[in-house]
């Protein structure tokens, strides 16, 4: 079953199996996946848990950013108010952005894809339910402790996408920016574990038979916008490294006066944030279509469409950000080249809307609460999109630039992507997770108020910005006639918060969590696979997948899945599995063992929100006591999870056997690594970006690089160390001695930083500072991060050692040797990349 | 080979509008004085990659087929589209 072909027809018609699965064999799937009991919560890492702490945490920030911006509301409902201080105003307004965008609508897409995923596609659990409690709980106490800096006026006020020199140390001395800096990175961390963990999921544990083309769109949605984290994030990632060592360490990377360019900061950081619009709008389609599709009970129209077009938006969203800097000086055919990329948006949007309108027109649409969220959300989603199309525009940008006219194009394009349609989730899916569905004559009353306020709201700020009010401002002058205006746009959203408050009535009086069952079922009748009867282990068995809406067109399928008569019906090793399938066709090819409940997760994640938390407060030695302690239970994590299995081979129904375990590129493991390796590739990647920029930008201040000849040892020990990681894998095959191999890794990590020393050395050696010039910064930035990767090579390094002494290394394949092999292998070439372009982008400048 | 023309007509078309925005972007920032030679170098090899993409497509699978050649067309009108603004 290693190839990539569908089940044999052979293989298909023994499902549904005679015999259904026997009641021992359930109750002990129900052991096996019980939940954690009282206090123990915290170690939960199922799916269900960890998916509904994500999305109640995910609606606890949109409060209180809908909180903050109410308080802005009220300070602008009438002119020279001083409701709020400007110092204070400008915390809100910065909070309020950031909070709504980091803290609620990126992690809220990822809850819902935690929480739905597995059901939909068929699988008991995801693939890494460790890395996912780590990821909620590092997004909860990195998100509490930076929601909190408000309350001591620490928070940032420098506007949500903090451009320098405003966030440099001149102008923003205090600690509020590095909040911000740093506070950012547990969201990234966080945003990046579950992209990495939705990518091997949906690619690897669809149900047999799911193939590409019959998986719920909302699971491509959520793979494209995984993607679309993993190449975009790391910019974000950069640049908040740069500005932090801007403003920590006095470096000029983003200083014009010392040969750093402000500009670059606007590169790096709509390089990711235009992109984030999407990554919060495509799951919202995805919701939005699925919504569609059940209240017209009609399968998608062009669902070969909107799949191009979820792909389509994803790749040209990573082609329009400059469009943010139309008003900053760019050259003329770079600014034609955005305007028309950013144009084209509209081409896979356009056909996107209109396979929805087809839905509708070919069923016969309910116009229930979900209902009516969706074709709200049509309806204020194209209104964004309208003046999307204006504002791509160069010469209208011009006008509307900073303006009111911006904030209501924004407020109604994530409205309509993705508010509306999360709400009308919130509607649809609440039956499959709570004892009762959520009342649909209230959710009417919900939608109605929501919907009627987000046009009070920001209609009239279309008006405002084109009379010309500026956006973050905290307040105007009587004579600027935009005070009507203003006082609709607060009615308006206190409408809003009315809606959201009886939607907070609704779910007090029916939502009761039922994780393990008892859930009031298909309600609105969905035909996907998360509509299945489900206990903690998800379904009984995991279904043969023959079309897009299984549960429509198999009406006995609920039945036959519940009896046990597909696959895995039992556990066959007595923990927690599920089925590995291949990429295209989901042909089954591994059992995949899954780890428990653990106390490591959360430790891991207090003690790596200290170590950010630390560093904001400038407490060093704290911050490194705590890194390391993260380290260290990250560590015992791993090598809890890291077992090897007696069983070598299992029936998973059917008579179908396959491997409990697989090693190189079919193993979860290998994927997830090539995945994070992406990460730090794009990293780097925006960092030459950055050395290029100011290379030619600023070069009267660069200076010549160390030569290629006195650069002997750099590549010499850097040719050595990928050799040796090369040859790891190799070396354990013939050799079969772990231990050999684990050294011969070990001696790569240190080659490899004999060479980042050499570097280092020949930098200084022709007077390269990191505080005199943007030249100096980015580079010693560059060696910084291959730092910090050798530090990893040599935590992975000496934690193989430990394994092969242990005799845990298995033999002649191991994973964990793929790993490691994988890691120093990118790192030794990584380090030599840098070593030559920071050298060739250094000549002639 | 379905597995190669899936990925291939995936990320191949999406991939040649990404190169020829990169090479684009990359003269119109940094060389302008070169962007009206280079445009329509890009622009031959883009429309010529996709054309191929588009033939490598056609397969019996048709959400192979509408995937593959729609990535192409969307690919092949977002690349003309953006050479536009070199000219006007």
């Amino acid at each position: 079953m290693k190839d990539d072909l569908p089940l044999t027809a052979e293989m298909a018609n023994r499902f549904p199996a005679r015999h259904a699965g026997s009641k021992a064999d359930l109750a002990e799937l129900e052991k096996i996946w019980c939940a954690p009991k009282g206090w123990q919560f915290f170690t939960a890492v199922s799916n269900n848990y960890i998916g509904f702490y994500y999305i109640a945490t995910a609606f606890l920030f949109f409060l209180l950013a809908g909180i903050l911006a109410l308080l802005m509301r009220v300070q602008l409902a009438a002119p020279a108010q001083t409701f709020l201080s400007p110092d204070t105003y400008n915390q809100v307004f910065t909070m309020h952005g950031t909070v709504m965008m980091f803290l609620f609508a990126v992690p809220a897409v990822e809850a819902v894809g935690v929480m739905l995923l597995p059901q939909m596609i068929g699988a008991r659990d995801l693939p890494f339910p460790r890395l996912s409690a780590y990821a909620y709980w590092i997004y909860l106490f990195g998100g509490l402790s930076f929601f909190a800096s408000i309350f001591a006026g620490l928070a940032p006020d420098g506007g949500w996408f903090m451009y320098p020199p405003l966030t440099g140390r001149i102008y923003s001395p205090g600690i509020n920016a590095d909040f911000w800096l740093l506070g950012i990175g547990f969201i990234e961390i966080s945003a990046i574990a579950g992209a990495i963990e939705f990518i091997v999921g949906i690619m690897r544990t669809r149900a047999p038979g799911m193939s590409l083309g019959k998986m719920p769109i909302l699971a491509w949605a959520l793979l494209v916008m995984s993607v679309m984290i993993i190449i975009g994030f790391p910019s974000v990632i950069l640049a908040t490294l740069l500005l932090e060592l801007d403003r920590a360490f006095n470096w000029p990377i983003f200083d014009a006066t010392r040969g750093g360019d402000p500009l670059l900061w606007q590169h790096l950081f709509w390089f990711f944030g235009h992109p984030e619009v999407y990554i919060i709008f495509l799951p919202g389609a995805a919701m939005l279509t699925m919504l569609i599709s059940t209240v017209a009970r009609s399968d998608v129209i062009g669902y070969p469409l909107v799949v191009l077009s979820i792909l389509a938006t994803g790749f040209i969203s990573f082609g329009v950000w400059a469009h943010h800097m139309f008003t900053t000086g760019i050259p003329d055919v770079t600014v034609g080249v955005f305007s028309a990329v950013s144009t084209a948006v509209t081409l896979p949007a356009g056909t996107m809307v209109f396979c929805w309108i087809a839905t509708l027109a070919a069923g016969k649409p309910k116009f229930n609460a979900p209902g009516l969220f969706a074709i709200g959300s049509v309806l204020v989603f194209v209104t964004g999109g309208l003046t999307g199309v204006m504002v791509a525009f160069v010469p209208f940008d011009w006008q509307a630039h900073d303006s009111y006219f911006i904030v209501a194009h924004l407020h109604y394009v994530l409205l309509g992507g993705m508010l509306f349609p999360l709400f009308g989730a919130f509607y649809y899916w609440a039956p499959a997770f709570s004892k009762n569905a959520l009342s649909d004559r209230t959710g009417k009353w919900v939608f109605w108020l929501m919907f009627a306020g987000t046009h009070v709201t920001f209609m009239p700020m279309h008006i405002a910005g084109l009379m010309g009010m500026p956006r973050r401002v905290y307040t105007y002058l009587p004579a600027q006639q935009v005070e009507t205006l203003n006082f609709i746009s607060t009615c308006g959203a206190f409408l809003i918060a009315a809606g959201v408050a009886v939607f907070i009535v609704d779910m007090i009086r029916n939502f009761r969590f039922a994780p393990g069952g008892g859930n009031a079922g298909n309600v609105y009748g969905g035909g996907t696979l998360e509509w299945l009867p489900s206990g903690l282990y998800s379904t009984r068995s995991i279904p043969l997948v023959t079309s897009r809406q299984p549960l429509w067109e198999d009406l006995n399928l609920a039945r036959n899945v519940e009896e046990g008569r597909y696959f895995l019906p039992r556990s066959a090793t007595g923990l927690r599995e599920t089925l590995m399938t291949s990429p295209v066709f989901a042909t089954p090819q591994q059992l995949l063992i899954l780890p428990g409940p653990s106390v490591w997760p959360i430790t891991a994640a207090v003690f790596t929100s200290g170590f950010f938390l630390l560093l904001t407060i400038q407490a060093a030695v704290l911050a490194t006591i705590s890194g390391v302690l993260a380290i260290i239970a990250i560590i015992i994590w791993l090598w809890e999870t890291d077992r090897p299995v007696a069983l070598k081979a299992a029936d998973i129904g059917g008579g179908i056997m396959v491997p409990t375990h697989v090693s190189g590129v079919m193993n979860h493991g290998v994927w997830a690594t090539i995945t994070l390796l992406f990460v730090f590739g794009m990293i780097f990647a925006m960092a030459i970006f950055s050395l290029f920029f100011l290379w030619t930008n600023q070069p009267k201040f660069w200076m010549d690089p160390p030569a290629f000849t006195a650069s002997f040892w750099v590549f010499v020990l850097g040719v050595a160390s990928l050799t040796l990681s090369l040859s790891a894998k190799s070396l354990l095959l013939r050799m079969q001695n772990a231990n050999l191999t684990a050294g011969a890794l070990s001696l790569a990590a240190i080659l490899a930083i004999g060479a980042q020393y050499a570097d280092y050395t020949g930098w200084q050696a022709v007077g390269l500072q990191p505080e005199a010039s943007g030249q100096g910064g980015i580079v010693y930035a560059i060696m910084a991060h291959q730092a910090s990767l050798l530090l990893v090579c040599l935590v992975m390094a000496a934690y193989a050692m430990a394994r092969a002494f242990a005799g845990l290394i298995t033999k002649p394949a191991s994973v964990l040797i793929d790993i490691c092999s994988l890691i120093l292998t990118y790192t030794a070439a990584q380090g030599l990349a840098a070593a030559v372009l920071t050298r060739a982008l250094a000549t002639g400048g | 080979m379905l597995h190669f023309q899936l990925w291939i007509s995936l990320i191949g078309a999406f991939l040649v509008w990404g190169v020829h925005f990169a090479g684009l972007y990359l003269a119109a920032e940094f060389a302008p004085q070169t962007i009206r030679v280079v445009a329509p170098i890009l622009l031959v090899l883009g429309l010529a990659t996709n054309g191929w993409i588009f033939k490598r497509a056609n397969t019996a699978n048709p959400f192979v087929a509408t995937i593959g050649g729609g990535s192409a067309v969307i690919s092949s009108i977002a690349i003309l589209w953006q050479t536009l603004p070199v000219y006007v």
